[in-house]
C-alpha cells in the first residue's frame, strides 16, 4: 500500500491542477465575455440589427404608419417572382454590373498604368481622376443630363455638325441602360485608378529587372510576368468594390430616368425605393432588399472564400 | 567567347558623377569581383554591362561585338540579383523555367493553355523539363521545386536564384551581392560553392561584393572601385601585396593594415614618431608619406631592438592567433600586430613593449595616396645608408 501511495498521488496531482486550472480558465473567458459585452451589443444592435430586421420584416404584410402586422411567411417572395417589375430590374441590374465593373476595372488599370510610366504630371493626373469620385453623383447628374439633352445637349451638338442626328439618349429603350453604365463607369474609373497607382508603386522594380534580364522584353509579356500577377490582391479588391457599388446603382437613375422609359432602367435599388416610399409598401421592399444583400453578401464570401487564396503569396 | 570589355565608360546621374573613366578587360572564363565601399558604384557598373542602365558615355563590347545598343535580353547574360528577385507568384521550377519560356518560346505559345496545344509544344516542354532537372540538381534543390519563393529560407531563395540564371547557359553571369541577405556560417559556405560552380561551367561571373573577404577567396581578379573610380584591377595576392594606392591597401585585408604618418629624411630615410625605420625611398623629392605595414608585417621585440615603443593596450584572441594592439606615444591609432598563440599568452595588458616593422614589406604611399618606391636599408651600415 505504502508504495502504491506516491504514484497514486502522482496519477491524481496532474487532473487535480488541469481542473483548478480549467476552472481559473473558464472564469477567465467568462469576464472576457462581459468585458466585451457593451461593445458586442453595440455592435450586434447597429450593424447587425438593421439587417435582421429588414429579414424580418420581409416576411410580414407590415406597411408604414400600420399600428399592426401579420406574419405572411413567403408572401413577399412569392409576389416578387410574379412581379414582371422586379424581373426587369434585377436583369438589368445584373447588365449594369457585367458592363460596368470589368470597363471601369479595365480603364483605371489602363490609365494607371500610362501615368505610372510618364515622366511628370503623376499628382496631377490623379487628382484629376479622382474628381468624379469627390463630386456626388447626384450633383454631377445635372451636368449629365445637360450634355445628355436630345436638343441642347453637348453630345448631340457636336453629332449634329458631323452631321448625324443624335437619339434622344435618356429616352431610348435600348440605350438607356448602357448610358447609365457609361455614366457609372466614368464615376468608378478614378476610384480604381488610385488603388492600382497604389498597387503600381508597390510592385518592386527588381522584379522588372529580372524579367528583362529573362527575356520579357515586350510590355505585354512584363505585364502577364510582373504586374498583373503582383497586382492581384488590389484587383481582387477594385473587382469587390465595384460589383458592390454597381450593385448599388441608384441615384443617376432616379436622377435622370426615374427607372424609365418604360421600366428600361429599371434597377434592384429603384425598384425598392419606389416600393417603400412611394408606394409604402415597405414589407415588398423588404424583400427586395434581402434579395440585394444576398447578392452583395454572396461577392463577399467569394471574395473570402475562393480568390483571396490564390493571390496572396507567401 | 565571353570577353567583355568596357571602354572609358562614364555615368552620371543629373549632375553627380558615377562613374569616371572606368576601363576594364575581363578574359573568359575569368572570374571577377568588383569590390568596393558602399555606394561607390560597384552595382551601378554592374547594371550598364546588363544593359538596366544605360552609360553617358563609353562602350561595352561582348564577345568582341559592340552591345551599347543591345537591349538587356539580347545581350545574353544572366544576372542573380542582391535581393534575388524571384517572382513571387510562380513555383521555384516556374521561377527557373521562365527564362527557357521567354527566350524560346514565341507569345502565342506561351498562353496559359492554348499554348500545349501548339505543334512542337511536348517536345519543347520536356526540353526545359529536362534543363530545370539539371539545374536543380546541381543545386541540391530537387525537393523544392514545387514550392514558392515565400515558403523557402534565404540560403534556397539565393540557389534559386543562381538556377534561373544557370538554366540557359549565358555568356557571363553578373551577380550583384548575392550573399549579403545570408548569415555568416551560410555566407562562408556558399562561397565556396558559388567558386566550385564557377569551376564547373568555366563561365564569365563578374561578381559584386563589398565584404574584401569574399572578394580575396573567391576570384580570379579583383577590380577595386572606391568614389567611382577603378583603382586597382589584380589577383587578390599582388592586390594584397601591393596595393597601388593606400585606399586600396586599407580597404584589403582584416585586420587593417596599420597605416603610420612618417616623414622622409636625410637620404630619404623614413622617420616615424622621430625614429628613424631601416626603410628609405629612393626619391629625393618626398617629404612626408604614410608607412602601410600590414599586422602580420610587424613583430613584437626587446626594447633593444625594436623600431618603436609603446603600451600593450588591448589583446584580442583570435583562437589561432592573437591581434595585440600598442599605443605608441605620437601615433593616434594604435598599432596592431599580429602574433602567434605561444608569445600571446606571455605578454601582459599595458606593459611596455618594442615592435619591429619588417622592412622589406613596408609600402610607401606618397601625400595623395599613391604608392611610391621603397627600399630595405642594411643593417650593418650604421652611419652611410645605402638602398639595398
Ligand atoms: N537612379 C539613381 N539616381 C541617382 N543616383 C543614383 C541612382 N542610382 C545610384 N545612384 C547613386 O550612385 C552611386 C552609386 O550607387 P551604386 O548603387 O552603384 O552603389 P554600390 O557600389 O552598388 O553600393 P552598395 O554596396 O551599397 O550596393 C550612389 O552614390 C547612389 O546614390
Ligand atoms: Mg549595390
Amino acid at each position: 500500500m505504502n508504495s502504491l501511495a506516491p504514484d497514486a498521488v502522482k496519477l491524481n496531482r496532474p487532473t487535480f491542477a488541469s481542473r483548478i486550472f480549467k476552472g481559473a480558465e473558464n472564469h477567465e473567458r467568462l469576464l472576457g465575455w462581459l468585458l466585451s459585452l457593451p461593445a458586442n451589443s453595440l455592435m450586434l444592435l447597429f450593424l447587425v440589427g438593421p439587417i435582421l430586421a429588414v429579414l424580418a420584416l420581409s416576411f410580414t404584410d407590415w406597411q408604414l404608419g400600420m399600428d399592426s402586422f401579420a406574419w405572411v411567411g413567403l408572401d413577399n417572395y412569392q409576389e416578387m417572382l410574379t412581379d414582371d417589375t422586379f424581373w426587369h430590374s434585377l436583369k438589368n441590374t445584373m447588365i449594369y454590373v457585367a458592363v460596368v465593373v470589368p470597363g471601369s476595372v479595365a480603364l483605371g488599370l489602363g490609365a494607371a498604368m500610362l501615368i505610372e510610366a510618364g515622366q511628370h504630371g503623376k499628382a496631377f493626373y490623379r487628382a484629376v481622376y479622382f474628381l468624379p469620385v469627390m463630386a456626388t453623383l447626384i450633383a454631377m447628374s445635372i451636368v449629365w443630363q445637360v450634355i445628355l439633352h436630345p436638343d441642347f445637349g453637348l453630345i448631340n451638338l457636336m453629332l449634329k455638325e458631323l452631321g448625324i442626328t443624335g437619339p434622344n439618349w435618356l429616352q431610348d429603350r435600348e440605350l438607356v441602360l448602357y448610358v447609365l453604365c457609361g455614366i457609372g463607369i466614368w464615376q468608378q474609373v478614378g476610384f480604381n485608378l488610385v488603388l492600382f497607382l497604389s498597387g503600381l508603386m508597390a510592385v518592386p522594380s527588381h522584379l522588372y529587372e529580372a524579367a528583362e534580364m529573362d527575356g520579357a522584353s515586350s510590355a505585354w509579356a512584363r505585364f502577364r510576368l510582373v504586374t498583373w500577377p503582383m497586382l492581384g490582391p488590389i484587383t481582387l479588391f477594385v473587382l469587390v468594390i465595384t460589383s458592390i457599388k454597381a450593385f448599388q446603382v441608384f441615384d443617376t437613375v432616379q436622377v435622370l430616368t426615374q427607372g424609365g422609359p418604360n421600366k428600361a432602367s429599371e434597377v434592384l435599388l429603384y425598384t425598392m425605393y419606389t416600393e417603400a416610399f412611394e408606394y409604402f409598401r415597405t414589407s415588398y421592399a423588404a424583400a427586395v432588399t434581402v434579395v440585394f444583400l444576398f447578392f452583395v453578401l454572396l461577392l463577399t464570401l467569394l471574395k473570402a472564400r475562393f480568390v483571396e487564396r490564390k493571390v496572396h503569396y507567401s | 567567347m565571353a570577353q567583355i570589355a568596357i571602354q572609358a565608360l562614364n555615368k552620371s546621374f543629373g549632375d553627380t558623377r558615377v562613374l569616371e573613366e572606368i576601363n576594364l578587360n575581363i578574359q573568359d572564363g575569368e572570374f571577377l569581383t568588383l569590390v568596393g565601399p558602399s555606394g561607390c558604384g560597384k552595382s551601378t557598373l554592374l547594371r550598364i554591362i546588363a544593359g538596366l542602365e544605360s552609360q553617358t558615355e563609353g562602350h561595352i563590347s561582348i564577345g568582341g561585338c559592340q552591345v551599347d545598343q543591345l537591349r538587356p535580353k539580347d545581350r545574353n547574360l544572366a544576372m542573380v540579383f542582391q535581393s534575388y528577385a524571384l517572382y513571387p507568384h510562380l513555383t521555384v521550377r516556374e521561377n527557373i523555367v521562365t527564362p527557357l519560356r521567354m527566350r524560346n518560346h514565341k507569345w502565342y505559345q506561351r498562353l496559359p493553355l492554348i499554348g500545349n496545344l501548339m505543334p512542337g509544344a511536348e517536345h519543347r516542354n520536356r526540353e526545359m523539363e529536362t534543363k530545370v532537372n539539371q539545374v536543380s540538381e546541381l543545386l541540391q534543390i530537387g525537393h523544392l521545386l514545387d514550392r514558392r519563393p515565400g515558403e523557402l529560407s534565404g540560403g534556397q531563395r539565393q540557389r534559386v536564384a543562381l538556377g534561373r540564371a544557370m538554366v540557359r547557359s549565358p555568356d557571363a553571369f553578373l551577380m550583384d551581392e548575392p550573399l549579403s541577405n545570408l548569415d555568416a556560417k551560410l555566407r562562408v559556405h556558399m562561397r565556396t560553392e558559388i567558386a566550385q560552380l564557377h569551376k564547373q561551367l568555366g563561365t564569365t561571373f563578374i561578381y559584386v561584393t563589398h565584404d574584401q573577404a569574399e572578394a580575396m577567396t573567391m576570384s580570379d581578379r579583383i577590380a577595386l572601385m572606391m568614389d567611382g573610380e577603378l583603382l586597382q584591377v589584380a589577383t587578390p595576392e599582388e592586390i594584397y601585396r601591393n596595393p597601388v594606392d593606400v585606399r586600396v591597401a586599407e580597404f584589403i585585408g582584416s585586420p587593417k593594415i596599420n597605416l603610420l604618418p612618417a616623414i622622409a629624411g636625410a637620404g630619404g630615410r623614413i622617420n616615424v614618431c622621430n625614429q628613424p625605420l631601416r626603410i628609405a625611398t629612393p626619391d629625393p623629392l618626398v617629404q612626408s608619406v604614410t608607412l602601410g605595414v600590414r599586422p602580420e608585417n610587424v613583430e613584437l621585440s626587446i626594447r633593444e631592438r625594436s623600431d618603436l615603443q609603446g603600451r600593450l593596450a588591448y589583446l584580442e584572441n583570435m583562437g589561432a592567433e592573437f591581434i595585440a594592439h600598442v599605443d605608441v606615444p605620437g601615433l593616434e591609432t594604435p598599432v596592431l600586430v599580429r602574433c602567434d598563440v605561444e608569445q600571446g599568452h606571455l605578454l601582459k595588458l599595458d606593459q611596455q613593449i618594442g615592435i619591429r616593422i619588417k622592412p622589406k614589406h613596408a609600402l610607401l604611399f606618397n601625400d595623395q595616396g599613391r604608392r611610391i618606391e621603397s627600399c630595405k636599408l642594411h643593417q650593418e651600415a650604421r652611419h652611410e645608408f645605402a638602398c639595398a
